[in-house]
């Protein structure tokens, strides 16, 4: 059965190479790399974008391929020939000796600029390119050939940026996304790219197996899974709030085919779930109470189920909190309250609403069943968690759904909440190969004669624990 | 058996982790009417066929668990034909490849093919690994090992040196790995691996001097993005730490009302919420809680104990350097 599987998602998958993966296309997503700088954005036909202050249309990159470099020109892109850039890079290098100058006869002057604020707005206007602009500043910079050759490289960088608009065009990857996230870490709980990619390979994530994740790292993590898979096996997404939060799945653009292999089930009916023997009745009533609470509380939150209980939820650990935490919890509650005046706004269209809501519940409810059905078979092939939650009793309610031999990744910013983990579980027994661990990221600047680590580096990434499951017949004492 | 598909029961031929603790374990094949030494006394492997792996398996003196195979366990119970790569790296190499089902990848030098486990498992069942060995046993015994591990369709083992013959490979790879002494004379070759749509590449070295000519002929051939890091591990044993708690002998003045240390120590915590606004009662209360249970561990008259992460008092602080830059389209 499995390798029929495999040659059926084996054509979807060579579909999807060659139509989605290599060029850009009107809806498709993209991340604009400019220097350091990393955005997503997706692309409509006829409308504009901001970046960095500039106001430009996409239209000009769809149908060339993912990876391309483009220049701002007049709020439309053209396409950078290659090795054009490498130019004017080589422009402000000259041979041997640059390493001897020092900086004894620079000063920091504004008329070391012969051209004036002026002549640089009408090269502008004329349509000079920025490049080409930045060649005029260096020809007429009276401090540019007595510069170290660092310094050179320095001030063309820095006339670059200033004049220059130019981006590149890449696909979503787990990668690029992590660098993107990397700007607003407490979006995805500090969870950091190599931590992620730990995550990954010791939760042996292949092709062709079933992975519970919790995530509240807005899907970065089911994402990440997901791609792993590459449409072969499934994904359930244990979530936390009243709705998944995966803007990051959003941002991959998964083919449909590769959707389907995503399912959802809310961390809030986990004690429901009954190992295999559950029949078919329980299951069902199960379903409806779980609309119950839905009809319940819908009444006052509209479409937001659980919404008050998650900010009371929320408050309460608060109390006792440390400060830092605090903002995060405030900034949910506020997101909260927006989308509930939101929904009071729209009051007049209730009747049309009515009918939708009930269609997307039935529609959840379906949902749920299927990540249900997944769940209570009790083959897992892995568990992942990556939240701001407390990982124990999460890991405590799951890990029966989990096969013999199977690992399980458990991430947290605190090593305190994985400690209690690992104390816990031991003392339950049940698993094998328990591992705390915290990987360490520097990164390095290469340059000739100027090697050294960066200046500013990560000081954490979080923290991971790991262990293996057991057959559950044998209780088992390391 | 395939090493990239769970299996339930162990079967002749499989290859199984005996795990007899976190630092000891030992990758068997099964081999009915052989035996095999441990801790615990003599294994007969057929003692293993038709159990569950993940379940237990008696020898003479203690119980064993078996556990099915996964690169990880793989690369830390594999026999060393050279330096390999271990999990730390091999996830960053992973993820900054951007290795998925489906990709194509190149990798000089197999080694002991510790790295080209994890690659395969990544990319099956729709992508493939090209390795490169110029050592004649080293290239054989890896294509023996991924036979035996049933991943042999995933791969392609060439027998080659890659630094004056080239990959001989061109337009096929989405990324290429190299672990070699002289990594810059194979990325001419390298490029030409790499698809025209472009892709990832990454090298890794020990030493910086290698890392730094390896950037300049990368920057050279027209790659970006060039990166370069350096990826530790840090384990933590979970302990529970008793600290003694210092006798600072007798109290004078105000203070001698309250002789014994116990007292001492009771005021000491009270204090700290003599600042809040509370009744004597309340604050007596308080005190006794936080004097059973503080919020990092417990204290009483002789000794602090809590939970702490303890890190190693050694361990590795160098593995490589890892370069990665990509190839844009040509
Ligand atoms: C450190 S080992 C690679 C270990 C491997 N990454 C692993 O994880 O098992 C380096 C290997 O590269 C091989 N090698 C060195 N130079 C080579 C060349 N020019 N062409 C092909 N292989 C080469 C060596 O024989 C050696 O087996």
């Amino acid at each position: 059965m499995c390798s029929t599987l495999y040659s059926f998602t084996a054509k979807v998958i060579l579909m999807m190479e060659s139509t989605c993966l290599n060029s850009i296309k009107d809806e498709s997503q993209v991340l604009i790399k400019k220097g350091e700088n990393i955005k997503i954005f997706r692309v409509k036909k006829g409308r504009d974008i901001f970046m960095d202050n500039t106001k430009f249309s996409l239209d000009g990159a769809i149908g060339h391929p993912f990876g391309t470099t483009f220049d701002v020109v007049k709020g439309t892109l053209v396409k950078v020939a290659n090795g054009s850039n490498k130019e004017i890079e080589s422009a402000g290098k000259d041979t041997e000796g640059s390493q001897l100058k020092d900086n004894r006869d620079l000063y920091d002057l504004n008329s070391n600029q012969k051209l004036s604020k002026e002549e640089i707005e009408r090269l502008k206007k004329d349509g000079v390119s920025g490049n080409e602009l930045v060649e005029h500043l260096i020809e007429n910079s009276l401090t540019f050939q007595k510069k170290t050759e660092y310094s050179k490289e320095k001030y063309i960088k820095k006339k670059k940026r200033k004049h220059v608009l130019q981006l590149t065009i890449l696909r979503p990857t787990t990668r690029l996304l992590c660098e993107m996230y990397s700007k607003s870490a407490q979006k995805i709980c500090y969870l950091r790219v190599d931590t992620l990619a730990q995550m990954l390979t010791y939760g042996n994530i292949h092709a062709g197996i079933t992975v519970a994740v919790v995530d509240t790292c807005q899907g970065l993590v089911v994402g990440a899974v997901m791609e792993r898979l590459g449409g072969f096996g499934q994904v359930i997404h244990l979530y936390h709030e009243s709705i998944p939060n995966r803007t990051a799945v959003e941002s991959y653009d998964f083919p449909v085919e590769m959707m389907k292999t995503l399912y959802s089930f809310p961390l809030n009916q986990v004690n429901t779930l009954t190992l295999k023997k559950a029949t078919h009745e329980v299951n069902n009533e199960c379903i409806s109470n779980s609309d119950e609470t839905i009809k319940d509380t819908s009444e006052q939150m509209d479409l937001e189920p659980d919404a008050s209980r998650n900010v009371c939820d929320a408050l309460i650990v608060d109390k006792n909190d440390i400060s830092e935490k605090r903002t995060d919890v405030d900034s949910d509650a506020n997101k909260l309250c927006e989308k509930s005046v939101g929904k009071n706004k729209t009051e007049g269209k209730r009747t049309h609403d009515e009918s939708e809501r009930k269609a997307r519940k039935e529609q959840r409810a379906k949902e749920w069943k299927d990540a249900r059905d997944l769940l209570e078979r009790g083959q897992l092939d892995c568990l992942i968690i990556a939240s701001k939650l407390h990982p124990t009793p999460i890991v405590r309610a799951l890990m029966k759904f989990v096969a013999p031999s199977r690992p399980i990744v458990v991430y947290s910013q605190f090593k305190e909440a994985l400690m209690d983990c690992g104390v816990s579980l031991r003392e339950e027994g049940g698993m094998v190969n328990y591992r705390l661990s915290e990987t360490w990221l520097r990164e390095y600047q290469v340059l000739p004669q100027r090697t050294h680590p960066k200046i500013q580096m990560s000081g954490t990434g979080g923290y991971l624990f790991t262990a293996t499951t057991l057959a559950k017949i044998s209780v088992m004492t390391e | 058996m395939n090493f990239c598909k769970y299996k339930e029961i162990i079967e002749e031929g499989d290859t199984v982790i005996l795990y007899l603790g976190f630092n000891n374990m030992h990758a068997i094949t099964v081999k009915k009417g052989e035996t095999f030494q441990t801790r615990y006394g003599a294994l007969r492997h057929s003692d293993l066929i038709g159990i569950k792996f993940g379940g237990k398996v008696q020898c003479p003196k203690g119980y064993l668990i078996t556990l099915h195979p996964t690169p990880e366990l793989w690369t830390v119970n594999l026999p060393h034909r050279t330096q390999i790569l271990y999990t730390t790296d091999i996830s960053l190499v992973t993820m900054q490849l951007e290795l998925r089902p489906g990709s194509v990848v190149v990798e000089s030098g197999t080694g002991s093919g510790s790295l080209s486990h994890a690659i395969i498992r990544s990319i099956m069942p729709v992508g493939h690994l090209y390795t490169f060995e110029f050592h004649p046993q080293r290239a054989a015994l890896a294509e023996q090992e991924f036979q035996n591990h049933g991943i042999s369709q995933y791969v392609t083992v060439a027998h080659r040196d890659v630094c004056s013959d080239g990959f001989g490979i061109e337009n096929v790879a989405d990324a290429v790995f190299l672990d070699l002494p002289c990594p810059w004379l194979a990325l001419p070759s390298a490029k030409k691996a790499l698809k025209q749509q472009g892709g990832r590449l990454c090298s890794f070295s020990p030493c910086i001097e290698q890392v730094q000519k390896t950037c300049e002929k990368l920057t050279e051939l027209d790659f970006v993005e060039l990166s370069t890091m350096e990826c530790l591990v840090r384990n933590f044993d979970i302990r529970t730490i008793s600290l003694p708690i210092a006798d600072l002998g007798p109290h004078s003045g105000e203070a001698a009302n309250n002789s014994s240390r116990q007292k001492a120590v009771l005021l000491d915590i009270g204090d700290a919420d003599k600042t809040q606004n509370t009744s004597n009662d309340e604050n007596q209360m308080k005190v006794n809680t936080r004097y059973h249970q503080d919020l990092i561990g417990q204290k009483n008259e002789t000794s602090f104990c809590f939970k702490s992460g303890v890190p190693p008092t050694q361990m590795p602080g160098h593995t490589g350097f890892l370069t990665f830059a990509t190839l844009y389209p040509q």
